[in-house]
């Protein structure tokens, strides 16, 4: 499945294998993602199968809302190594861990 | 705040009854400007000093009766219990999104939000606080838009490609 520019960033940085919430991608993506449609990028990301979410835990009771922690699958890592591959040649496949 | 509101109340009433003085033995009178009788004019001025006499002691005990009762509220703390500041924002997206929705989008910006904003109160920074709180309904909009244009679209691609079959 095509994944979109904004997409790609959120999977290149899931790419090191670490579960990260919206507003940690958004502080590390220096700009390339903003805070008002991260949470709706990887609500369609989770859709497409690019990426898969679990809650955070919370000591009983809660004082706020649950983080979604989203972590790369699979079919994310392919997507990126197709997109790579697309814009940089197949050699570029290479050097991705 | 409360102590300067109540001495601008005295000090308005002090003015209304000073007129009120003032007006009330002309009137009464038929007042000395109509009528240039020596004994009206008498009086008048009579009635004058003795209305401002009342007003001046209605005013006296008006000054200290709001002392008191100014005395007696900052004498006690004030507790007020204040709704979170995302309060509406949640429940109108609760109204308006599927549960799914709101708990990975709406959700996530609030818990976003909660964490900035109490931080903020904690160190001592109200305006950052009321920064956030601006940004993040700005953001809950956005958010919003966002959602309805994608839903507008993919119905919009799904008609579309059903037409075109």
């Amino acid at each position: 499945m095509h994944a979109s520019r904004k997409e790609l960033v959120i999977l290149g940085l899931l790419r090191d294998g670490r579960e990260r919430y919206g507003l940690e991608l958004v502080r590390a993506s220096a700009g390339d993602l903003i805070r008002s449609s991260i949470y709706v990028q990887l609500t369609r990301a989770e859709e497409k199968g690019f990426v898969d979410s679990r809650k955070e835990e919370l000591p009983q009771p809660a004082e706020r809302p649950p983080r979604r922690l989203y972590r790369i699958t699979g079919a994310g890592e392919r997507a990126l190594l197709e997109a790579q591959k697309h814009v940089f040649g197949p050699a570029s496949t290479e050097v991705v861990p | 705040m409360r102590r300067k509101n109540d001495a601008r109340e005295a000090t308005v009433l002090l003015a209304a009854l000073f007129l009120f003085g003032t007006m009330l033995p002309i009137i009464g009178s038929g007042g000395p400007v109509f009528d240039w009788d020596s004994r009206s004019i008498g009086s008048g001025f009579r009635m004058f000093a003795g209305t401002s006499l009342v007003a001046a002691a209605a005013n006296w005990i008006f000054a200290v009766a709001a002392q008191a009762l100014s005395a007696r509220r900052l004498s006690r703390p004030l507790k007020r219990l204040h709704k979170p500041p995302w309060r509406l924002a949640a429940s109108l997206c609760e109204f308006l999104l599927p549960r799914r929705l709101k708990e990975r989008v709406i959700d996530q910006h609030i818990a976003d939000f909660q964490i900035e904003y109490c931080d903020a109160l904690v160190r001592g920074r109200p305006w950052k606080a009321r920064w956030l709180y601006l940004r993040f309904h700005v953001e809950i909009v956005l958010t919003l838009g966002t959602l309805f244009t994608t839903a507008v679209v993919k119905r919009a691609t799904t008609i579309w490609k059903l037409i075109s079959l």
